[in-house]
């Protein structure tokens, strides 16, 4: 075996055994456990997604509880309003979430940065004004329970929340393969060159134009996607769930695990569900959450602009570097004298 | 034409609110070049502090007459403290980190009122006698003209501090040129503080005169940051002038198109803001009084 295939194994065996343990956990863990995972999966999608737009392409969105919601209400209102599967609402969910996207990523092309931001939480703010608009058919601020749950095949002979937990999960996972290899492609590539130096990234000749919108409905669409997740596990939607709040707690889901990494927002979801949970377990009130969440927002851009996924990279370097040091001299910086 | 008239007077007394809030957003944008998501709670925090100060039920029971300006000051202290302690640090970094401070000072300010004050919503009572003239089937409050007369007042001497006085040219040269203003003499960190307070404490001016229509509460300064962007858009990022226009027309815009959109009723009146920062975005940039900014590569 040459050392090439070995490494890639080494690589490969954490991301089997964490895998293996999920596909698992519904034979171990008891219902709450499965639910909160499932809550996980559901972060874990939609800061992909944003991750995507902000972290990859530097597209700054605090809109993505628009797109969510979107995603969300398309599925509840194809079930419980039309009787449609849960399987056919998919398609219809990613489908809306993924135009409204591209609409939205259309300006985007003229604005940037701040601007952007800017009218993305104008998105934020109305869009849980358009369910009460239309009461009589979302509910309106009460919101909209959805009486079919999705149901486990028969042929399966499983119960339906632990499919409901599978099902999240080879979703979460395909998000994350389909993500990944985006970004290893020329267009991730390119994403990554916007986002760095767009006026020298249009220069080498990368249609800006083109790869920002597609960018920006991709990342609506796999948003939708994770409304759909939503849905699925808490069969209950309202305006409350989709406020521009969701969308700052995605951001801090991002910036906590490392913006521009893969593994980052896996982290930051396992962040964004845990630590609500365990605060007032340590005595804080859970009134303060969100001020904790701000303050460490604010600490984490100073301290720790790369992320926990940033950190434990510089560590793991560090520590490397330590033992490489041990016979090898490390090339010094030399001073520019000329 | 009644209701026309009516609604225009509504529009533009709310639109100088707005006009305030985007004033308040262009002086920050202007000293330190980022647009503040946090100034609707730094309002917010501030006119519970008034709220504490004047309630008689649950606060201190204290005149109106000295709980506002006592608020308002507050306001400025907590412009300026979170403008060394909290943005200074970042001066100079990338938009993206700055916005996420931002928006990390939202959360942490909104949780922090809730805790402190109420989660409840309460009610201030207005600083100007109920009631309004009436002139043939056209109403205007007292509160509406003491908030035009009160905001043009804040403006016109903001106005004269900026042109007038050699805080006013310190201020701008700061704001303009930091490090040509720092071999001036001029202490820019100083100047940076002052316009977070001015800011601030314009904002809670402006919240405190919408609280007894909209109350008080954490989140009651959701939409009118918004409109207060879309204002700010409108006239124009870097223009002071721009954003009291900006507020008009905004106000105007939103009383007009959810008084005769029959769609946009009074749930979607935030849509109309959200529909005039993109059109404006996409059509103008720069807004009507603002500068394009040069890129440079």
């Amino acid at each position: 075996m040459n050392t090439t295939t070995q490494r890639s194994i080494i690589r490969a065996l954490p991301w089997t055994v964490g895998l293996v343990l999920l596909v698992g956990a519904p034979f171990v863990l008891g219902l709450t456990g499965i639910r909160g995972l499932m809550q996980v999966f559901v972060l874990a999608v939609a800061v992909m997604s944003l991750n995507l737009l902000t972290g990859f392409n530097g597209q700054p969105s605090i809109g993505h509880s628009a797109f969510i919601g979107l995603g969300a209400y398309a599925t509840a209102l194809a079930v419980q309003n039309y009787g449609w599967s849960y399987w056919s609402a998919l398609p219809i969910a990613v489908l809306i979430a993924g135009v409204v996207g591209a609409v939205a990523g259309v300006p985007a092309l003229r604005i940037r940065g701040m601007n952007l931001a800017l009218v993305t939480m104008a998105l934020a703010l109305v869009f849980p004004q358009v369910p009460v608009r239309l009461t009589e058919w979302t509910g309106g601020t009460a919101g909209l329970t959805v009486d079919e749950r999705l149901r486990a095949p028969a042929a399966l002979g499983v119960a339906d929340v632990a499919w409901q937990y599978w099902v999240l999960l080879g979703i979460a996972a395909l998000a994350f393969l389909l993500i990944r290899n985006v970004v290893h492609s020329s267009m991730g590539r390119a994403m990554i060159a916007i986002r760095d130096q767009h006026v020298a990234a249009h220069t080498v000749g990368i249609n800006v134009r083109a790869v920002k919108v597609t960018v920006f409905a991709g990342s609506a669409a796999i948003a939708g996607v994770a409304g759909w997740m939503f849905t699925v596990t808490n069969q209950f939607v309202s305006p409350g769930d989709f406020t521009v709040l969701v969308s700052i707690n995605l951001l801090l889901g991002m910036a906590v695990g490392g913006s521009g990494t893969l593994v980052g927002p896996l982290m930051g979801a396992l962040f964004l569900y845990y630590v609500p949970e365990v605060l007032p377990k340590l005595g804080v009130n859970p009134q303060l959450t969100p001020a904790v969440y701000g303050v460490l927002l604010i600490l984490l851009a100073f301290f720790l602009p790369g992320g926990l996924s940033g950190g434990l990279r510089s560590l793991v370097r560090r520590l490397s570097g330590i033992t490489a040091k041990k016979g090898v001299t490390t090339p010094q910086p030399t001073l520019d004298t000329t | 034409m009644e209701l026309l008239i009516q609604r225009l007077i509504d529009g533009t007394s709310n639109g100088f609110l707005y006009g305030a809030v985007a004033l308040a957003l262009v002086l920050i944008y202007r000293s330190t070049g980022l647009m503040n998501f946090a100034q609707g709670e730094m309002a917010m925090f501030s006119t519970f502090v008034v709220w504490k100060l004047a309630d008689e039920r649950l606060g201190f029971g204290l005149a109106l007459a000295i709980a506002i300006p006592a608020g308002i000051v507050f306001a400025f202290l907590l412009g300026a403290v979170l403008e060394r302690a909290v943005i200074r640090p970042f001066s100079g970094g990338n938009p993206l980190t700055l916005l996420i401070v931002t928006l990390g000072m939202f959360l942490a300010i909104n949780a922090l009122a809730g805790y402190i004050f109420t989660t409840d919503t309460e009610r201030l009572d207005s600083p100007f006698p109920s009631g309004g003239l009436s002139l043939g089937g056209v109403t205007i409050t007292y509160l509406e003209m003491g908030t035009v007369v009160v905001l043009l007042v804040v403006a016109l001497l903001i106005r004269q501090l900026f042109m007038g006085t050699k805080l006013g040219l310190g201020l701008r040269a700061a704001a303009m040129n930091p490090s040509s203003s720092r071999l001036a003499g001029i202490d820019v960190g100083r100047m940076m503080m002052i316009g977070w307070g001015l800011a601030s404490a314009i904002g809670a001016i402006a919240a405190i005169l919408v609280a007894p229509v909209v109350y008080v509460s954490t989140n009651m300064m959701a939409a009118l940051l918004l409109y207060g962007f879309a204002a700010a858009v409108v006239g124009g990022f870097d223009s002071p002038f721009g954003a009291l226009v900006g507020g008009v027309l905004v106000g105007l815009i939103q009383s007009l198109a959810s008084g005769y959109l029959p769609f946009i009723g009074t749930q979607l009146q935030l849509a109309t803001a959200f529909a005039v920062i993109l059109l404006v975005l996409l059509i103008r940039p720069q807004g009507l009084f603002g500068r394009l900014p040069v890129e440079r590569v």
